[in-house]
């Protein structure tokens, strides 16, 4: 009895729209026709037109590539900062809690104080890049910049959350086995080859997952700091849905869409957790 | 392992050198929003007197443009719309938050509490299901969200965005308050209903009390998260109830931009959201994880 309130709006505000979306992905569902036409099933129509549509492959490659950029940077940094952070020293508390900060902000202000902060004639970092870099920072003309603009800001923002997380792992690595290999011989890179990283691989492959699916999934800033352009090249899957649901209103196009996204990082989280547990044998 | 003083120092060095490149940007947007707005475009920074004059503004009479998440299609009208105070986007923020946080917690503790103590047919599926909500992009709820909404008439109502921000907030905080419930050993309520106690006191008198620590927590990561969102209320609100993180996105589209104002406007809707989690850290990482990992 107790679930059954809880339960009740689980079903209604999740359930029910994925079973609505489902449904809306095999028909032709507009809201500029809804009054008229409603809507007319057309079976995996829709699956059929988006598959070949170089636009939705497009947003794909874009978003893969964002997603690689990003898991690699994220992890690379958090783990480096990670084992900075894994130190008896004085001050090291306060230094770990300072490092949730890009965490508590909200993707839209962080879009937006990078933004600010990269703005020509305003933004500190703009100024910066042109006076001792001598880059023009203009993302909305330049896909590389912009591209990378993105991974740089989800990278600020994530790369801490890795390493705290590894953190956590770190701080259970056995002493005595790292003590033992190194009485064994041992170098310090074979102790973190062997010791550190099989001890904390579980907290890896929970932080690869969640950092792939959110990567995989990004909009925020993306609708915040480029809205896709220049052209095409920042326009996420995640994007060119909101854009053809809500700007286009053509819903069963975007629940289809939605619904191939999901099946990807399905398979790319099946793929991940098979991997390392395999390779762990 | 000992350390040598000059190890020592080159750790310092390093760990000064990250956290200053984490935090310079948002410091930096700090000093933009009490720097006066004729000293935005000078670079290199000089020095200056500080103004709390932004603030001041911002809440007495910053201005919005505000556009419809949906064309005129579906019955609301598209458009630039309608002044808008970033005070009143506070008290938006404020009460939606609220309002999803204390709903998830009330709903959420008896749920956690009957998934972890009874063998319910469904129990496993809500893993999978909470980690399904993970993966699929929020834009796959919204369409069908927003229909459902209109059709009960609590669209743009603080009711109808709550109940949004539940769809995450809820599963969300039934299982990381569940992982909470499991470590708590079964005698404890087995003896508290010998005493007469009924299910629903066993939770509220017995369980509740225990998990004060835990429960606090999921709370402020529930009005963290939407504290935080931004999706569903582009699209769900409108300009009465609009939060902080729409309020902040509609400043791109303004021609003549006041970066001061706007550096202020960034600097509200996180201070709050900030100094929640330099209090809540030692959950943030276990909570984050959906409790898979103890930080």
């Amino acid at each position: 009895m107790l679930v059954l309130p809880a339960l009740l709006i689980l079903l209604v505000l999740n359930i029910f729209p994925f079973i609505f979306s489902l449904y809306a992905s095999f028909t032709s569902l507009d809201l500029k026709t809804f009054g008229s036409e409603g809507m007319p099933f057309v079976g995996l129509e829709n699956y059929v037109n988006i598959l070949g549509d170089p636009v939705f492959q497009y947003s794909l490659m874009v978003t893969l590539e964002f997603t690689v950029l990003v898991v690699i940077v994220e992890l690379s940094v958090g783990l480096f900062l990670a084992l900075l952070l894994d130190q008896d020293l004085k001050g090291i508390g306060p230094a770990r809690a300072l490092l949730m900060i890009p965490m508590a902000i909200s993707p839209v202000a962080v879009g937006l104080i990078f933004k600010i902060e990269l703005q020509q004639e305003v933004g500190i970092f703009a100024y910066i890049l042109s006076q001792y870099f001598n880059i023009i920072f203009l993302p909305l003309s330049d896909a590389y910049q912009a591209l990378g603009m993105l991974v740089f800001v989800d990278s600020w923002m994530w790369s801490p959350f890795v390493a705290l997380v590894l953190l956590a792992g770190l701080r259970s690595v056995p002493q005595e086995q790292v003590e033992a290999a190194n009485l064994d011989g041992a170098s310090s890179v074979q102790v973190f080859r062997f010791v550190t990283v099989p001890a904390i691989r579980f907290q890896i492959i929970v932080v690869l997952l969640l950092r792939t699916m959110d990567a995989f999934k990004i909009f925020d800033i993306v609708f915040l700091m480029t809205g896709g352009a220049p052209g095409n090249s920042t326009a996420t899957t995640s994007y060119l849905i909101y854009r053809v649901s809500t700007q286009y209103l053509q819903v069963g196009r975007g629940s289809a869409m939605t619904y191939i996204m999901l099946v990807i990082i399905i398979l790319i989280s099946n793929l991940y957790i098979r991997g390392i547990l395999e390779r762990s044998k | 392992m000992k350390k040598s003083s000059s190890r020592k120092a080159l750790l310092y060095i390093l760990i000064s050198l990250t956290l200053v490149f984490i935090l310079f940007p948002v410091f930096w947007i700090i000093i933009m929003s009490i720097r006066p707005e004729a000293e935005q475009f000078i670079l290199p920074p000089r020095p200056f007197v500080p103004t709390l004059q932004n603030y001041v503004t911002i809440f007495l009479a910053g201005t919005i443009a505000w556009q419809s998440g949906f064309g005129s299609a579906v019955g609301k009208a598209s458009g630039i719309v309608i002044g808008q105070t970033a005070g009143v986007a506070m008290g938006n923020t404020l009460i939606i938050a609220s309002m999803s946080t204390l709903s998830s917690i009330l709903l959420g503790l008896p749920a956690a509490y009957s998934f972890s103590r009874f063998k319910m047919r469904g129990s496993r599926d809500l893993q999978f299901y909470i980690l399904s909500q993970r993966m699929a992009p929020p834009i796959a709820i919204i369409v069908p969200l927003f229909t459902l909404l209109r059709f009960a008439g609590l669209n743009n109502t603080y009711l109808g965005l709550t109940i949004a921000h539940l769809s995450f907030n809820l599963p969300f905080a039934i299982w990381l308050i569940k992982g909470f419930v499991d470590e708590i050993p079964k005698e404890m309520d087995e003896s508290a209903q010998l005493d007469g106690c009924s299910t629903s006191g066993i939770i509220w008198r017995i369980i509740f009390p225990l998990l004060k620590p835990g429960i606090a927590a999921v709370a402020i990561l529930c009005f963290l998260f939407s504290w935080n969102e931004f999706l569903f209320v582009s699209i769900l609100s409108g300009p009465q109830t609009t939060t902080l993180t729409v309020f902040l996105a509609s400043f791109i589209t303004n021609v003549a931009i006041e970066w001061g104002k706007l550096a202020t406007v960034v600097v509200i809707s996180f201070l709050p959201a900030v100094i929640l989690v330099l209090i809540l850290q030692r959950y943030l990482v276990r909570g984050l994880t959906f409790g898979a990992v103890r930080g």
